[in-house]
């Protein structure tokens, strides 16, 4: 927890820059957009005439024309984003994607439920460690159960399959 | 007063059981994040194929009432709107619940709905056949204009920066111009086989809405108190009526532009909400409240959603042209019982029957709406107890499944999440979801009537194409409009940072 | 004599149970038909109506369920179709020709006919020319007057580029010669409406819907080689002096992807017409205004090559 705490004032201290990088994202990507809105006149289509990028690059370019008035901007700082809280919950919903598609729908969002309560957890949560593991592992299965009856079962959508479901 | 004959049609006990069903299936389907009222429609439509007509139509028409007011339900206490249609009331209801007012929030959208929602049917019985008239008026140009009056609206709502909420719009814009355009018939933006299909709009809002919720109740996990919220000045039912009745204004202006908005084809009930809203908070005293939980931009909001509803069903009975996307399902219900949209399907011995047993089923629905969700209310304040770590992967699962289920489509997933994760960090230098939804909406609705009705132009007038657009009463008209609301903006933007 | 009679018995006996084992094994479970447009469109509705009869025990034995995979016309769902679906003959797919012959013409897409093996037809919805009704125009040679004096100012909408409307439109322009304006609308429906509305001068659209609206519409003629029996008296653009043939004509049917068992490819051929032309379906098909049309396996695939070779033509003349 300390650690964590060290990290948040040192997210604090960056809230300026953690600006200037946002600005300086929208700026690239102001860039990018006008490049390929534009890369129809250095390629144009077998189709002949069109005005099939005449509406990108119209936004492209009002992107482009905000992203410097962006610079002038000074009343919005930004937040800090707490890293250390959040990466394991992004590397989770990762793997949740990809394995949904072999494992099934049904299977990863089980294992997906019973994982983020498990790594997400209060401290007085971890006193009585099995107790604990097996409540919220009938906890998980009862939720993935409820989704199937309603989801499979009732309305009948058709998801990823998978072992089991 | 044809309608008061079929009523009896609906008081058997298989109807009504099919009402109270529907409805309360749909309030449960539209509140979880993730499944729109257009979705829902479309995963009943299979299971009225072997009802008889009238029933199939009343189980389909409950499902389309109950889903849009169902999805303030999540809008308000989880901040990730059922349908775009909710996401005025995220705006300010989720607010509203984060002060401690959960319940009589859920109290004004309940009775706003109703009182929409039964000014549309009112509009549907009586007004059908001018109506009609009206909305083929609105073509190719008066279409465009209304994209560019929602535009208008992107700079100033929901965000404090004017340059920020324009580029966020401008994103969602560029958003819509992904993957296939049909007017063109071309592919833009391909870089992947997974951006064929495009962004479409249901997944756009639930990435934009519901995986940035996700992420921060995971981020804050450990900082944020985990506080349950007391409630604050438990307000009674009977205060909430009188509350809502008193908001003259607020719903006049829902249901009135709720309405109009319904019957204009293909413009959809997505920015009924927003453009309600919006109007409200112009002519509105308390301005600086708006976006802080104010009641009124969710009695505005809700009142406009409902009353949606009934006009969207005009030009589609009449015309075969469907007002809403939801409406669009619901002409393939019609059309698999073998009745067909057309003038005389209100005075046809085959069809009046159905048709107006269907309507008045729908008067039905907006009362039972109406006590299944006050009754709702009363209970839903546990979602708020919920523990965090719950919260976050039941809404991500929840939304990847209403995803998924959209077109069966993997691809959809990685939308939404991708899109999700960047809104998330976008939100944290300032940007809004609220903006990017309305241009993803918006931006097919401009661009393709934009490019058509300048094809049309030019075979009409040559070279003097825009002749096309600024001609016509309608065409005029909403010009203004947009004009107008560009300079009121413009003018309260001064004179508030003036004031501050 | 005795024991040729005995052998003759045996052997019919062990095939017909090596028939009935084959057929035992497949299909076993539910089978799935891929739409590629959303629920309540015409395909949809009508692939749910074209296969209400596949649980009957005579007929393909096991129920069909619809996986609706809308997006980018078509061509979301039946690229998947052609590269990810399973090819044991659980998962079908609705086709629309000419959509997805154009289509695989004209984008880089993983389907074209090759990869794709037909099972039989159910319906063809030949495109219609339409007007409003309050139009000065009554015939096809109307419109054309209308166009050799003013050229290039006759707007006719249809749904989008690449589809049946679009063919038809082509088709029309070229054996006509006039110069003439597409409005690609984005959908069937939004095409009708400009007619409707009288935004444009006509329409290329459905049969079946624009026959369902005949009171707003004027209906000019048919772009196939007979007449409609739902329209007894529109005449062909061909009696109308326009040299159009059927190849706009929307078929649907079903499919597997190349690759898929040949015995099952052809057990489902030989099930797909009956199930096709079962009477309730029929009746159904009737109800609901779907033009129904059956053709069997050996139909299609003709059809299709016909189309391939003609529209690579039509559409090379594009560029």
């Amino acid at each position: 927890m300390a650690f964590i705490q060290i990290a948040n004032q040192r997210e604090v201290r960056n809230m300026n820059q953690y600006f200037k990088i946002s600005t300086l994202i929208v700026t690239s990507l102001a860039a990018v957009l006008l490049f390929t809105s534009f890369e129809e006149v250095f390629n144009p289509s077998p189709w002949g005439e069109n005005e099939d990028y005449l509406f990108p690059r119209f936004i492209a370019g009002g992107i482009a024309v905000l992203a410097l008035l962006l610079w002038f901007e000074r009343d919005d700082k930004g937040k800090p984003t707490n890293f250390m809280d959040l990466l394991p919950g992004l590397g989770l919903i990762l793997a949740y994607i990809i394995s949904m598609n072999t494992i099934g729908f049904y299977m990863a969002s089980m294992i997906m439920f019973f994982a983020v309560i498990m790594i997400y957890k209060k401290p007085e949560e971890t006193k009585d460690f099995w107790r604990v593991l097996l409540i919220k592992l009938s906890i998980s299965t009862v939720f993935t159960l409820i989704l199937y009856c309603l989801f499979t079962l009732m309305l009948q959508v058709r998801l990823p399959g998978g072992l089991f479901f | 007063m044809e309608f008061l004959d079929y009523f009896s049609n609906v008081f058997t006990a298989y109807h009504l059981a099919l009402l109270i069903g529907g409805t309360f299936a749909g309030i449960i389907l539209g509140a979880l994040p993730g499944l729109s009222p257009t979705m829902s429609v479309a995963l009943l439509i299979p299971f009225t194929f072997h009802m008889k007509p009238e029933s199939g139509l009343i189980l389909l028409g409950a499902m389309y009432t109950a889903t849009v007011a169902g999805g303030a339900i999540s809008a308000i206490l989880v901040n990730v709107p059922g349908a775009p249609a909710n996401i005025a009331t995220a705006m300010d209801g989720h607010r509203m619940a984060k002060l401690g007012k959960a319940k009589q929030a859920l109290h004004y959208c309940f009775i706003s709905s109703f009182v929409g929602g039964i000014f549309g049917v009112i509009i549907l019985i009586f007004f059908t056949p001018p109506l009609a008239r009206l909305s083929l008026e609105f073509g190719t140009t008066e279409l465009f204009w209304i994209a560019i009056l929602g535009i208008t609206i992107i700079a100033t709502i929901d965000s404090k920066s004017v340059v920020k909420g324009l580029l966020s719009g401008l994103f969602g814009l560029m958003l819509a111009t992904i993957g296939d355009n049909p007017v063109l018939g071309v592919e833009r933006f391909v870089f992947t086989d997974h951006l064929e299909g495009g962004v479409n709009i249901v997944v756009g809002l639930i990435g934009l809405f519901a995986m940035p919720q996700v992420l921060n109740l995971m981020e804050k996990y450990y900082s944020d108190k985990n506080a349950v919220l007391s409630s604050k000045g438990d307000s009674s039912l009977m205060q909430s009526f009188r509350f809502v009745f008193g908001k003259v204004k607020a719903l006049s202006i829902g249901s009135f532009v709720g309405s109009l908005i319904g019957i204009i084809p293909g413009a959809g009930g997505q920015i009924a909400g927003l453009v309600a809203y919006d109007q409200t908070k112009k002519v509105s005293r308390n301005q600086s409240n708006y976006g802080k939980g104010e009641p009124e931009g969710i009695i505005a909001a809700e009142s406009a959603n409902n009353s949606m509803v009934g006009p969207s069903l005009i030009p589609l009975l009449t015309l075969s042209i469907p007002g809403s996307p939801t409406a669009a399902v619901l002409l393939g219900g019609l059309l698999i019982h073998g009745i067909f949209p057309g003038h005389e399907i209100f005075v046809s011995e085959n069809t009046a029957p159905v048709v107006w047993t269907f309507i008045d089923s729908l008067i039905l629905a907006q009362i039972f709406m109406l006590i299944i969700g006050l009754f709702l209310s009363r209970h839903s304040g546990w979602i708020m107890k919920v523990p965090d770590n719950y919260m976050a992967v039941s809404i991500l699962v929840l939304a990847v499944f209403g995803t998924y289920s959209i077109g069966n489509s993997y691809s959809d997933v990685i939308i939404m999440v991708v899109l999700g994760t960047i809104m998330f960090f976008a939100s944290k230098a300032g940007f809004s979801a609220v903006p990017v939804v309305l241009g993803i909406i918006l931006g097919p609705i401009a661009e393709n009537n934009f490019l058509l009705g300048k094809l049309i132009g030019g075979a009409r007038y040559g070279d003097d194409w825009m002749i096309y657009f600024t001609t016509g009463t309608i065409n005029v008209t909403l010009i203004v409009i947009c004009i107008s609301s560009i300079a009121y903006g413009l003018y309260s933007n001064r004179k508030s940072k003036r004031s501050a | 004599m005795k024991f040729m009679k005995i052998t003759k018995i045996a052997l019919l006996a062990v095939t017909s149970l090596m028939f009935m084992h084959a057929q035992a094994d497949y299909p076993d479970k539910p089978i799935g038909v891929m739409v590629a447009y959303g629920p309540g469109g015409a395909t949809d509705f009508q692939a749910r109506i074209a296969t209400l009869a596949s649980g009957k025990e005579a007929l393909i034995g096991q129920p069909i369920y619809i996986l609706n995979k809308p997006g980018a016309g078509g061509r979301t769902g039946w690229n998947w179709f052609a590269s990810e679906a399973s090819k044991d003959g659980y998962m079908l797919a609705a086709y629309n020709v000419p959509h997805f012959i154009a289509q695989s013409i004209v984008f880089d897409t993983a389907y074209n006919i090759n990869t794709l093996e037909p099972l039989g037809n159910w319906g063809a919805d030949p495109a219609v020319l339409i007007v409003n009704k309050d139009s000065p125009f009554n015939t096809v040679a109307d419109l054309l007057a209308h166009a050799d004096a003013n050229p290039g100012a006759v707007t006719i909408s249809g749904a989008g580029k690449f589809v049946g409307h679009h063919i038809a439109f082509l088709q029309f322009a070229k054996a006509s010669g006039r110069d003439l304006t597409y409005i690609p609308a984005k959908g069937g429906v939004d095409a009708l409406r400009l007619v409707k509305a009288g935004e444009v001068s006509a329409g290329f659209n459905n049969l079946s819907d624009s026959a369902r609206s005949a009171a707003d519409l004027k209906i000019l003629a048919v772009a196939d080689l007979t007449r409609h029996s739902y329209l007894p008296d529109v005449p062909t653009l061909m009696e109308s002096g326009v040299d159009v043939d059927d190849s706009s004509v929307n078929f649907r049917g079903l499919m597997v992807p190349a690759g898929t068992p040949q015995d099952v490819i052809d057990f489902l051929a030989s099930k797909t017409p009956d199930m096709f032309n079962d009477k309730k379906t029929q009746g159904k098909m009737k109800s609901t205004n779907s033009p129904a049309r059956v053709m069997t396996r050996d139909e299609v695939i003709a059809m299709w090559n016909e189309r391939q070779a003609y529209l690579t033509d039509l559409l090379a003349g594009l560029q």
